[in-house]
Formats: C-alpha cells, structure tokens, sequence
C-alpha cells in the first residue's frame, strides 16, 4: 500500500514541478547575490545570507532559511491537503476503500507519502543548495577551510556538514504540523483546495500572532514559534533550548492532529 | 407469491443453508433526521442475478455503499459472502468487484497503470498473474487495444469499460454493479450485459444490479428488490412479478361480436383491443373462433415490471413540488412522464394499478400484494402516461417480439410464458454489426 502511494505520487507531474520550484527560488537568490555582490546587512534578510558571500558551504542553510516561511509550507500543505480530498474528488477513494485498501493503511500510507515528499523537498533544495553555494561563492579558505558559525566561533567542515544534516531534519519535522493539518482538513473535506488553503491559513495566522505583542502568552504555543530555531543549529556551541522546545511542540501539534484525522477518517461516510 | 412477507418469508431456489451472497438485516441509514435506508432486508442467494431497483433518491447507493463498507449503517447488519461488513471486510472484500455510481480512474494515467494501482492497493491480488489479470479483463470488457492513452482522453463508454474491468480484475464471486451501462450506447449495453450473462453461467459470479433502468434488470435479472423511500417493497423472483393476470388480451376485427359472447368476462375495451377476464388463453380462442369471431391477436396479459415498480414506488425524490398532500391519486403518470428513465414505451395494456392507499404506506417493508386481484381495484381508466398501446407478449424486447400482423393469435406460451433469463439478449445479434463504437480492438467474439 505504502509502495502503491509512493508510486502514485512519483509518477505525478505536480510532484516535481513543485519541487523544482522550491529549489529556484534559493537558486534565483544565489544568482543574484553573486552577480550584485551585495548581501543582506548583517541582521537583517534570511538567516545566512551575509555570511554566503564569504563561505558557499554555509548556502545550504540559507536555502532552507528562504523555503522555510512560504515556499515549503505551501508545498507541503498542497501535498497533504490532496492526500485523501484528491482522491475523493477523482472519485478513487470509494474504489480504494472498497478495495478494500483499508482506512488506516491508506491513511498511514498517505502520511508516510507526505513524508518522503517533505524529505525530498529538503534534500533537494540542500544537495543544490550546496552545489549551486561552492560554485559561486567558493567554499571560503579562510582559517583553513572552517566556517564562521553564526556564534562567530569557527565550524569545522565535519562539523559543518554534521549541522546541515540536522537542520535538514530539523526543517523537515517542522514541516510536520503543517502535513497533519492539511491532512486533517483533507479528511474532513472532498475538496483538496480547501483543505490546503485551511492549512495554510492555520499557519498565516500563527505567524501573524506571532508579530502581536498582545498574543505573547500564547506564542510558546504557535505552531511556527521555533521554525527558525535552526538557526541554532548553527552555533558554537549549539543553543539546544529552542530545538528541543520545537520539537517537543511540532510532536504536540502532529499527534492531536492526526489523531483527529484518524479518527475522522476512519468512521467517516465515504460519500464522494 | 410476491413480496417478502416477513425476513424468512420467502425460501430462496437454492440450498437454504448456502451462505447468502448478500444478507442484509433491518439497515438502515441516518443522515440527520433524514432516513436514507429504512430497515432493508436484502438477501442475494449466491449465484443470483439480483436487480436492485427504485427511483432517483430511494436510496439504492446508500446501501449499496453500505456493502461495500464506505458508508456505515446506523442500524442492522449487512454480510457479504458470509462475513460482516465493515468489521470482516478486509478477508471478504477483495472477493467481490465493484462499481459505484460513476467509475473513477487516476486522469494521467493509462488503462493498465489505473487497473495496476488499484490491483496493488489491497489483499487478493497476486503480483505474479497481475498483468495476465488486467489483459484478461481489458479484453473482456472490449479495452484490450486501449495501449497506453492517459485515461482523461477516454470516451464516457471506455470510462464505463474500464470500470467494469476494474471489477473483474480478480475474477470476483460477487459484482456489486450500480448503474454499470451508463454511458454506453446500446450496443456497448449488450455487450456488458452479455458479459455479465457469461460471468454468471461459466463461473457463478453472483451478480447484484442496482439500477433504475427497468430494461436492463428485466433482460438480466432472475430476482429483483425494489426500495421505495429507503425501504424494501418487494423482493422476489422476475417470473412470479410477472405471473399472468388471470386476464387475456385481444384483438378482433370483430369487436361488438366478440362483446356480445364475452359478455360479463370483459373488463376492458378500447377499439378493437379487449380485454378478457379468462384463466386459459387456449379455451377462450377456441371460444371466440368457435363462434365465427375473427382474431388478429391473442396474449395472455403479464404485468411488465414497469408495472409491478410503479406500483409499488411512490414517486421520485428528485421530483420537488410543492406542499401538495403525499402520494394518493395519479401518481403513476407523474412517474412515467417524469423521469425519462422510467417512461420505457408502454408495453403492457392499460392495467389498472392498484391505488395505494395510506394505511398501506404506513406498513413498513410488508408490501401489499402488487398484482391486481382479479376483479376489483379498477378505480380508474388507462393512465395517459401509461398509454393504450396494443398488448405484448415477451418482454421489453427491441423490435422482433411484437404484433405479428399475421396469424399471430396464437397464446404462443413459449414467448409470453419466458422465463427472464433467457429473455435476454439476441434481438438477431448480427455478428456484422458488433465492432463496437468505443472499443479501439476489432473484437473476435463469438460470432459463430
């Protein structure tokens, strides 16, 4: 089953298109910081980018600080939202479930698929992060091949690749929140649209409040409070507090949501 | 004789003890305060062609989704090929092909990839005959040249085909078809319908028809059920529905003499075309020839099934009027003339239908006898809808079977008296003509 789905979705046109336009807007950016030269301010733009123009290796990171806001959650909410909602739209999940396929397996199926699509979604934006990175930016001589941390402590290469890894982990489970609640809302819904456009607005007003001063009690809360944690990733030594706290929190957000969807799902009317 | 009346009413022609294919027992579905299925007994002995039928909105999907484990009941119990649904139907589902509504397929993909996924997507399919499987089943619904077209360029009929193919991919004991001739043109109908004729001899496939096209369930089905407002109305046997009448219709050149000696037996006159109360078509020809009365045409009169539904269904729910009191008076030209579905071309004589009356409506799933008894119950004259059509004989058949101008008055028992089943096809089935539209290969087929 999980086999079948994975099939399904790698033989979808959509799924790569989506990919391949994660992956250019980090590319688009690398372009355009290596032909003006100019980098974002130290502090200011996406995590990173001031520090590329000296070292590539470190544009990896800033690729995954650029998807991250916008381009991967919308992705990704696309994905999940279509995982159950799109096949009752074609009208393939009555034939699926009378298959019969079975709810929670073709559930279980669909979320691991929403995985692999994340993963890959990150892999692919870091693997070309990476080259497009060293090749216009250079990999940075400077003390001896090691790189800046954004503590300003010097990272070795090792070290370096070891944090890009975890970031890459790190990124992809906080992408997490969004696939269970797309999938959620896919269950609940015969519309894919809506069940991705519901996540997505889960996640703009989570960033919204997150900029109101008068939502601070409940902004350890929002799901994107520590989306950016990984930044931390990326100091000498790592601050853990924030990473743990995300993932602690992400684990929250995935658990009641899927669970909701299951439940959902699995005593629903099939009636599309 | 005709309906159920009571769950173990009625003995079904097989073994009692045979497992039924499809037992249902008092199901029925909620939505809200709206009661979809109320209360369905549904019992499909195994090797049964079985016709579900009713009107628009009756509820015939909700149960059959309700079979299939898509949609769960709010009462009552369902078993399919011996196991209860949905807590067994992962050891029993994959047994049983199925066609939902419309047939539903992944657009960018082709024939054999569609049939592949949903092969690979649950229990019973071995890897190792699936591509044998999906040859087989393509080229039993006519697909077999289909090649490697993405689905969403299908034709509404290769659509249909597929779907059907889909349903026989693991040769499956139980076909749970809903509406499967949508969307072919007549042929296309022949062809499935023969197919599923085959299925059903050469491998016993049970098979379970929900429809609303009378045509097709009078020319497939030994059995029929018919759900009204989600309750089942009748459940029995095509050739009981379809007992005679106890009444003889005919035509003379002769009419006012033929009523002079008919005298009190005559119910009914509308030109030349009588009709005659009389058990024994043979001794009543011999009556009317024995008095020098000229007879074009002579049939015993059988209730087409069209009759036995409307009588037994009170209206469509697609039909919205407005607050007018329930269901009394006319309501069976309100049906014929309606739905186009349901306006067949009137083949039976103006039978008076039996007027339901309300405390017959309040009486859940016992439906009241729908032959007319053999006098009384005529309250009215020939329904407009119904039409004064000149009596038939067999079934709903194209062109052949009907109004030989000729000697034609003979009872001829072997066509009035046919059994359904073999009612069916070969309206002279010219192999000539059976390359079908929508079907891309040049069949073999049996053309003999």
């Amino acid at each position: 089953m999980i086999g079948v789905e994975l099939m399904k979705m790698l033989r979808r046109p959509r799924t790569w298109v989506v990919i391949a336009l994660i992956d250019a807007l980090p590319t688009l950016v690398a372009f355009l910081l290596a032909l003006t030269d100019v980098g974002p301010r130290p502090g200011t733009g996406p995590a990173f980018l001031s520090a590329v123009l000296n070292n590539g290796v470190l544009f990896p990171a800033a690729a995954l600080a650029i998807v991250l806001p916008l381009f991967l959650p919308v992705s990704v909410a696309i994905v999940s939202g279509d995982s159950i909602a799109g096949e009752a739209q074609a009208g393939t999940l009555r034939y699926l479930l009378a298959r019969p396929a079975g709810r929670t397996r073709l559930l279980v199926a669909k979320l691991v698929t929403v995985l692999v699509f994340v993963a890959m979604a990150v892999v692919v934006v870091v693997v070309t992060g990476y080259f497009v990175g060293t090749s216009l930016f250079g990999t940075g001589q400077l003390a001896g091949g090691n790189i800046v941390s954004v503590s300003g402590e010097p990272l070795s290469p090792h070290q370096a690749a070891l944090r890009t890894l975890l970031a890459m982990a790190y990124v992809a489970f906080s992408m997490l929140g969004v696939a269970a609640m797309a999938v959620f809302l896919s269950t609940l819904t015969d519309s894919p649209l809506a069940a991705a456009m519901g996540a997505l607005a889960f996640l703009v007003a989570s960033s919204l409040l997150l900029t109101l001063d008068a939502a601070d009690s409940i902004r350890p809360y929002l799901p994107t409070r520590y989306w950016l944690a990984f930044v931390d990733l990326f100091r000498q030594p790592i601050l853990w507090r924030d990473i743990v706290r995300g993932v602690g929190l992400q684990s929250l957000y995935v658990a009641v949501l899927l669970g909701a969807a299951w439940a959902n799902f699995s005593t629903k009317d099939i009636k599309s | 004789m005709t309906a159920t009346s009571a769950p173990s009413g009625r003995v079904p022609a097989g073994p009692v003890t045979a497992t039924a294919a499809i037992r249902t027992v008092g199901l029925t579905k909620r939505y809200g305060s709206i009661t979809a299925v109320d209360g369905i007994d549904l019992d499909v002995p195994p090797g049964d062609i079985y016709g579900f039928l009713g009107p628009n909105g009756s509820g015939k999907t909700t149960t059959v989704r309700m079979l299939l484990g898509l949609v769960l009941p709010t009462a009552g119990t369902v078993e399919v090929l011996g196991a209860r649904i949905p807590k067994h139907a992962r050891s029993v589902l994959h047994r049983v092909g199925a066609l939902v509504e419309a047939p539903a397929a992944y657009g960018h993909l082709g024939a054999r990839a569609n049939l592949s996924i949903m092969d690979a997507a649950g229990p019973g399919g071995s890897r190792r005959t699936r591509r044998a499987r999906i040859d087989q089943a393509l080229e039993q619904v006519g697909l077999a040249g289909v090649g490697r077209r993405p689905v969403k360029a299908y034709s509404l009929g290769m659509r249909q085909r597929l779907g059907i193919a889909a349903a026989l991919l693991r040769k499956p004991d139980l076909l749970i078809l809903d509406e499967p001739t949508n969307g072919l043109d007549p042929r296309g109908i022949q062809e499935i319908r023969r197919l599923l004729l085959d299925l059903n001899a050469s491998a016993g496939t049970t098979i379970f028809l929900s429809s609303h096209l009378l045509a097709e369930v009078e020319h497939l089905c030994k059995r029929v059920g018919v759900v009204d407002r989600g309750r089942l109305v009748l459940q029995d046997s095509l050739a009981a529905l379809r007992a005679p009448t106890g009444s003889v219709v005919l035509r003379t050149p002769d009419p006012e003499w033929a009523v002079g000696v008919l005298d009190g037996d005559l119910r009914e006159r509308s030109g030349d075309r009588l009709v005659v109360r009389a058990t024994d078509p043979a001794e009543l020809n011999a009556r009317l020839v024995g008095h020098g009365i000229r007879i074009t045409e002579l049939t015993e009169q059988r209730r087409t099934l069209e009759e036995v539904v409307l009588a037994a269904t009170t209206g469509s729910s697609d039909r919205v009027d407005a607050a007018v009191p329930p269901t009394v008076g006319p309501r069976a030209e309100v049906l014929a003339t309606d739905d186009s579905a349901w306006d067949r071309p009137p083949a039976g004589p103006p039978v008076p239908l039996p007027t339901r009356s309300e405390p017959a409506r309040s009486e859940p799933a016992r439906p009241e006898p729908v032959r007319p008894a053999p006098d009384d119950r005529r309250p009215g004259q020939s329904q407009p809808g119904l039409g004064s059509q000149p009596s038939r004989s067999g079934s709903a058949q194209p062109p052949d079977g009907r109004s030989q101008p000729g000697p034609g008055w003979q009872p001829s028992p072997s066509d009035s008296a046919q059994p359904p089943d073999d009612a069916e096809v070969d309206p002279g089935g010219s192999a000539a003509d059976r390359a079908g539209s929508d079907q891309p290969e040049a069949r073999s087929e049996e053309s003999a």
